[in-house]
C-alpha cells in the first residue's frame, strides 16, 4: 500500500489512552485508534466519516502531530514526524494546518481578526509589518470576507464568517495540507454550502491537500475524492467517494448511508440496513468491530484475519463477506 | 469510597511535611528569640548557654530535624516563655477557638446561603441590589472596626452584652453566660465571611437558574416553586460545600484578630504573643495545627462533594 | 372541526434592557390530531422560539407581544400559571435537543421519570416506578430497571433522548413538541429515534410538532411541513407537495443547497449568497428578497398576503412561475 504520491501518510498507527477503571485501581486502556493506515495524495481531499467515538478526531490529531501515536508511523512527504525532535517539527508545522469545528471557541475572543491572522506569521517570523498587513488583506479576500472588518472582534461575525476566518488563518502560512475536523457540522445548510464551495475553490487555486473529517455524509461526499469509514477506532472501508457511496462494501457503511435522512419523497419507505443496539464500549477482539451489531454477521466474521482487502481497484473493505467486483 | 479517602489522606502527609518545612524556614528568617533577650544586663555567656539549651546554635535544618523527630515521638516541645508544654498550651486554648469558629461558621452560612439564593431568584430587582450592597458592606468593614462599633453600642451604651472574655468572672460559666459572651465576636466573624460568600452563592445559583434541566422540569408541569426548591436548590449544594470548605481556614485565621478585640481566651492570644516573642516551639505548634485544620477541611469538602455530586467518580 | 393546536398571528419580541427586536412575526399554523407537523428553518428563523412560547417556556428575554395559541380551543397565552402547569406534561409535552443538561445531573433517571406522573396522575411512587420501567422499555432501553437507578451522565446521548421521550409520554400527552431532538445525535441513533417517534404516533395517535433544520428529517417524519425564514412562516404544504413542488424561492434554494450522497461531484453546490439577516424585525417586504436568486422578478407585495398554490399548499412568495420551477 505504499503510495508514491502520498504527501501525508499514517502507517499502522494506534493511539491508546489510559483511563482509570470505575471500580478498580487498575487502569484500563481505551483504544481510540487501532492499526490505521492511510495515505493522502497531493491535491486530493481525503474524507473520514464515522460517528462519535469512532476515533476520527483522534486520528486527525495524530496526523498533524498534535499527539504522538502509541505505535505506528506518521509521515509527511516521506519524513517521519512522530519521532522528529520538537525543534525540527516546529519548523515544518506551517506546512500542515488544522481547522476545527467550533469556530466560536477556536478564535480568541479578545483579539481582533487582523491580529488573529497575523499571529502565525509573527510566531514563525515570516515577513515584516508591511508584508504581514498585506497578507492579512489578501487572506480575507481569498476567503470572501470584507477587508474593512479586519479590526473587528470574532463575536461581530456570524458562524459561517468565523469559520472563514479560521480557514484564512490556516492558509496564512501557505500550507500544503489542511486537516478540517467537522468544519461545517455546526453551520446552517445555506452557509455549509458556501463554505464547502470555498474549500473546493481554494483547493483548485492553491493546490491544497485536504483531510476532511465529518459526519454529514452529503458534505463529505461533495468535497472528498476518497473516503474512509471508521468505526470503533478502525477503518472498516475506504475507496473513492462515488464508488464507496454507490457500492458500499461493508455493512456499517451501508447502515450509515441508509440511516442518513434523505430529502426525497418515499425515502422513508426504502429498505434499510439497520444495526442492532448501541455502540459497544470496546471492539470485540479478533473480529470485525461491527460483529456484535451486524445484521449479516456469521461465524466466519469472528475468525477471519482482521485486514482490509481490496475488492475493486482502490476499494478496500474489512468485511470478509463482501464480494469482489 | 474508603479508597478515595485513604488516597487523599496519604497524599496529605507529604503536603503537611512540606508546610512545616516552609513554616520553620520563614520563622527562622524572622529572627531569633535570643534577640528578644538582649539587654544591658544580659551577658554573652548567658545568651550562649541559652542558645545551647534551646539548640539555637545549630544550623536551621538541624533545628528543624530535631523538632520533627521530637514531634514524631509525640512531643511538641516547651514554650520558651512559660516552659509549659506546647501541647498543653494549645490544648487548653483550642476549645474556645473551636467554639467561636463553629458558631461563626454556622451563623455565616445562615446569613450567606439564604441571602445568596434570594438575591439570585430575584435578580436585577431592587431587593437583589439591596442584598448585594449589604454583602459589599459586610466584606469591606474591617473586623476590628465592626468589633469596636458593636462593643460601643451593645456594651458601653446599652449594656446588653459583655464585651470581654468567655464568661463572667467569678461565675461558673454556664451555657447562657457563654452564649452572651459569644454573640458579638461570632457576629463579627460571621459577617466578615458572609460578605464574600453571599455573592459567590448568588452567582452560582444564577448559573443554575439558566440550566436547561429547569426548563425540562417546567415543561413537565412541575410548577415554579417545586422547580426551584427541588431542582435548582439541590444543585446549589455543590457551591455551598465549596463555601464551607473555604470558610474553615479563613475562620481559623480571622479568629486571631477578633479574639484580641474581645479578649476571647482562644488560640488567637496564644499565637499573637508567641509570634511577637518569637517563641519557636509554640509558633510551630500552632502552624502545625492550622495546617492540619486546612488539610482536614479540604478532605472534608472532597468527601462532601463526592456525596453531593453524583458525577464524581470515586 | 377544531384543530388540536392552532397558532394565530403570533408575535414574539426579544427584549434586552431597553431595546426590543422582533423575533417572530405573524406566525400562524396548526397541528391536527394524530398528525406530524414539521417546522423547518435555519438558525434565526424563529422556529425554536415559537415552539418554546407554546408552553410558556421562553427565557427572560423573550416576550410574546401578540397573537393567540389555542390548544383544544383554549388560548394558552391567557392562562394563569397554575392552569398552564396542568397542561404541561399532560396535554402538551416537550422534548429538547439535550446537548448535555436537559436532565438534572443530581437526580436519578427514576426520580425524574416518576416525578411528573406522581404529580399529574396521582399515582403512588411504586406504581410510577413500574410505569417508568415500562416506558423506558417502550422507548427501546434495555436493562430498564437498572437504568432507573442511574444518573444522566452515565448514559449516552441516544439513551438520554429516549429517557426524555419516556418522560414526555408518561402523562399521556395529546401533543408532543420536539425541538431538534436528533440534531446532537449520531446518524444511526437519529434514525432509531425517528422510528421510535413515528411508531409512538401510530400506536397512540399522539400528534407531534417537530422542529428541525434538516430537510432529510422532514422527509422522514412529516405529514405536513411549515417553512420558516427570518421569523416568518413562508410556506406550508403536505410533505410530498413540498418536496416535489416547492413554491417559495427560499425553499427551492434550500433544497438545492443540500449536498446529496449521490450527487454529481463535478457540479458546484448551489449556495444561497449572503447571510440570514440578524435584525429582521423592521424589514419591509419579503425578508428573503436580498438573497433571492429571482429577486429581479419579484413583484413587491405586502408581507401579509398568502398565495394558495393548491389546496393545503400556500406560500408568501409571489414570483410568477415559482411553483412550476424545477430543482
Amino acid at each position: 500500500m505504499i503510495d508514491e504520491m502520498a504527501v501525508l501518510e499514517v502507517r499502522h498507527v494506534s493511539k491508546d489512552y489510559r483511563i482509570s477503571g470505575e471500580n478498580s485501581l487498575i487502569a484500563k486502556t481505551f483504544h481510540a485508534v487501532e492499526d490505521v493506515s492511510l495515505s493522502v495524495r497531493k491535491g486530493e481531499t481525503f474524507g473520514i466519516v464515522g460517528e462519535s467515538g469512532c476515533g476520527k478526531s483522534t486520528l486527525a490529531r495524530l496526523m498533524v502531530c498534535l499527539e504522538k501515536p502509541t505505535s505506528g508511523e506518521v509521515l509527511f512527504q516521506g519524513m517521519r514526524m512522530d519521532t522528529m525532535p520538537e525543534g525540527q517539527l516546529r519548523r515544518i508545522r506551517p506546512r500542515f494546518q488544522m481547522v476545527f469545528q467550533d469556530s466560536g471557541s477556536s478564535l480568541n475572543p479578545r483579539k481582533r481578526v487582523q491580529d488573529i491572522l497575523r499571529e502565525p506569521m509573527l510566531y514563525h517570523r515570516i515577513g515584516n509589518r508591511q508584508q504581514t498587513d498585506r497578507r492579512v488583506d489578501e487572506l480575507l479576500e481569498m476567503v470572501g470576507l470584507p477587508v474593512e472588518m479586519k479590526d473587528r472582534y470574532p463575536h461581530a461575525f456570524s458562524g459561517g464568517q468565523r469559520q472563514r476566518i479560521c480557514i484564512a488563518r490556516a492558509l496564512s502560512l501557505n500550507p500544503d495540507v489542511i486537516i478540517l475536523d467537522e468544519p461545517v457540522s455546526a453551520l446552517d445548510v445555506s452557509v455549509q454550502a458556501q463554505i464547502l464551495n470555498l474549500l473546493r475553490e481554494l483547493q483548485e487555486k492553491l493546490g491544497l491537500t485536504y483531510v476532511f473529517i465529518g459526519h454529514g455524509l452529503g458534505a463529505v461526499h461533495y468535497v472528498s475524492h476518497r473516503i474512509a469509514v471508521m468505526y470503533l477506532g478502525q477503518i472498516v472501508e475506504y475507496g473513492s467517494s462515488d464508488e464507496l457511496f454507490d457500492h458500499p462494501a461493508h455493512p456499517y457503511t451501508k447502515a450509515l448511508l441508509d440511516a442518513a435522512p434523505v430529502a426525497q419523497v418515499d425515502a422513508r419507505d426504502r429498505i434499510r440496513t439497520s444495526l442492532k443496539g448501541e455502540m459497544d464500549e470496546e471492539p470485540p477482539r479478533g473480529a470485525c468491530p461491527l460483529f456484535n451489531r451486524c445484521p449479516f454477521a456469521d461465524a466466519s466474521c469472528e475468525t477471519f484475519e482482521n485486514r482490509l482487502r481490496e475488492i475493486a481497484p482502490g476499494h478496500f473493505t474489512l468485511c470478509s463477506r463482501a464480494k469482489e467486483a | 469510597m474508603w479508597k478515595y479517602v485513604l488516597k487523599k489522606i496519604l497524599l496529605a502527609v507529604p503536603v503537611l511535611l512540606g508546610i512545616t518545612i516552609i513554616d520553620y524556614a520563614i520563622m527562622s528568617l524572622a529572627g531569633s528569640p535570643l534577640d528578644m533577650m538582649v539587654g544591658p544586663r544580659v551577658s554573652e555567656a548567658a545568651l550562649a548557654s541559652r542558645a545551647a539549651q534551646w539548640g539555637l546554635d545549630q544550623p536551621v535544618y538541624v533545628q528543624y530535624w530535631n523538632w520533627l523527630m521530637e514531634l514524631l515521638h509525640g512531643n511538641l516541645g516547651y514554650s520558651y516563655k512559660s516552659y509549659q508544654p506546647v501541647a498543653e498550651l494549645i490544648g487548653s486554648h483550642i476549645g474556645p477557638t473551636l467554639l467561636l469558629m463553629g458558631v461563626s461558621m454556622v451563623l455565616g452560612l445562615l446569613i450567606a446561603v439564604p441571602a445568596g439564593i434570594y438575591s439570585a431568584v430575584h435578580r436585577y430587582e431592587k431587593r437583589d441590589y439591596a442584598v448585594v450592597s449589604a454583602s459589599f458592606l459586610f466584606s469591606s468593614i474591617p473586623g476590628f472596626f465592626l468589633s469596636l462599633i458593636l462593643i460601643y453600642f451593645l456594651n458601653v451604651r446599652l449594656g446588653l452584652l459583655p464585651s470581654s472574655g468567655m464568661s463572667t468572672a467569678g461565675t461558673g460559666g454556664d451555657a447562657l453566660d457563654i452564649i452572651r459572651h459569644l454573640i458579638m465576636p461570632s457576629i463579627v466573624l460571621a459577617v466578615g465571611v458572609a460578605g464574600g460568600n453571599i455573592r459567590y452563592i448568588r452567582s452560582a445559583v444564577l448559573e443554575i437558574l439558566e440550566m436547561d434541566y429547569l426548563r425540562t422540569a417546567r415543561a413537565k408541569g412541575m410548577g415554579r416553586k417545586i422547580v426551584i426548591r427541588r431542582h435548582a436548590l439541590r444543585n446549589a449544594l455543590l457551591p455551598i460545600v465549596t463555601v464551607i470548605g473555604m470558610q474553615i481556614p479563613t475562620l481559623f485565621g480571622g479568629a486571631v484578630i477578633v479574639e484580641q478585640m474581645f479578649s476571647w481566651p482562644g488560640l488567637g492570644l496564644v499565637t499573637m504573643s508567641a509570634v511577637t516573642g518569637r517563641d519557636y516551639p509554640v509558633i510551630m505548634g500552632v502552624c502545625l495545627l492550622s495546617a492540619v485544620v486546612v488539610l482536614a477541611s479540604n478532605l472534608l469538602t472532597d468527601i462532601l462533594y463526592a456525596v453531593v455530586d453524583p458525577t464524581i467518580k470515586y | 372541526m377544531q384543530r388540536l393546536l392552532e397558532i394565530r398571528n403570533l408575535q414574539i419580541d426579544f427584549v434586552q434592557g431597553h431595546s426590543r427586536s422582533r423575533a417572530a412575526s405573524d406566525v400562524s399554523f396548526g397541528v391536527d390530531s394524530g398528525e406530524i407537523l414539521c417546522v423547518v428553518g435555519e438558525s434565526g428563523s424563529g422556529k425554536s422560539i415559537t415552539a418554546l412560547s407554546i408552553l410558556g417556556l421562553l427565557n427572560r428575554q423573550g416576550r410574546v407581544s401578540g397573537g393567540e395559541i389555542l390548544f383544544e380551543g383554549k388560548n394558552l397565552l391567557e392562562m394563569k400559571e397554575d392552569e398552564l402547569d396542568r397542561i404541561r406534561g399532560t396535554g402538551i409535552a416537550m422534548i429538547f435537543q439535550d446537548i448535555m443538561y436537559s436532565l438534572n445531573p443530581v437526580f436519578t433517571i427514576g426520580m425524574q421519570l416518576t416525578e411528573g406522573m406522581i404529580r399529574h396522575r396521582g399515582i403512588s411512587r411504586n406504581e410510577a416506578w413500574s410505569e417508568g420501567i415500562r416506558l423506558l422499555e417502550r422507548t427501546g432501553i434495555r436493562n430498564a430497571p437498572q437504568v432507573m437507578k442511574k444518573y444522566p451522565h452515565m448514559l449516552s446521548g441516544g439513551m438520554r433522548q429516549r429517557v426524555m421521550i419516556a418522560m414526555a409520554l408518561s402523562c399521556r400527552p395529546k401533543l408532543l413538541i420536539a425541538d431538534e431532538p436528533t440534531t446532537a445525535l449520531d446518524v444511526t441513533i437519529q434514525y432509531q429515534i425517528m422510528e421510535l417517534l413515528r411508531s409512538l404516533r401510530d400506536e397512540t395517535g399522539m400528534s407531534i410538532l417537530l422542529i428541525t433544520h434538516d430537510l432529510g428529517v422532514v422527509a422522514e417524519m412529516a405529514d405536513r411541513v411549515v417553512v420558516m425564514y427570518a421569523g416568518q412562516c413562508i410556506e406550508e404544504a403536505p410533505l410530498a407537495e413540498l418536496l416535489e413542488h416547492p413554491a417559495h424561492a427560499y425553499t427551492q434554494s434550500l433544497m438545492r443547497a443540500v449536498p446529496g450522497i449521490h450527487d454529481d461531484r463535478s457540479h458546484l453546490l448551489y449556495s444561497i449568497p449572503g447571510y440570514v439577516p440578524q435584525e429582521y424585525g423592521e424589514m419591509q417586504g419579503c425578508r428573503f428578497a436580498p438573497r433571492c436568486p429571482k429577486g429581479a422578478d419579484c413583484p413587491i407585495r405586502s408581507l401579509e398576503e398568502w398565495r394558495e398554490i393548491r389546496p393545503g399548499h400556500r406560500t408568501r412568495c409571489w414570483i410568477e412561475g415559482g411553483a412550476a420551477d424545477d430543482r
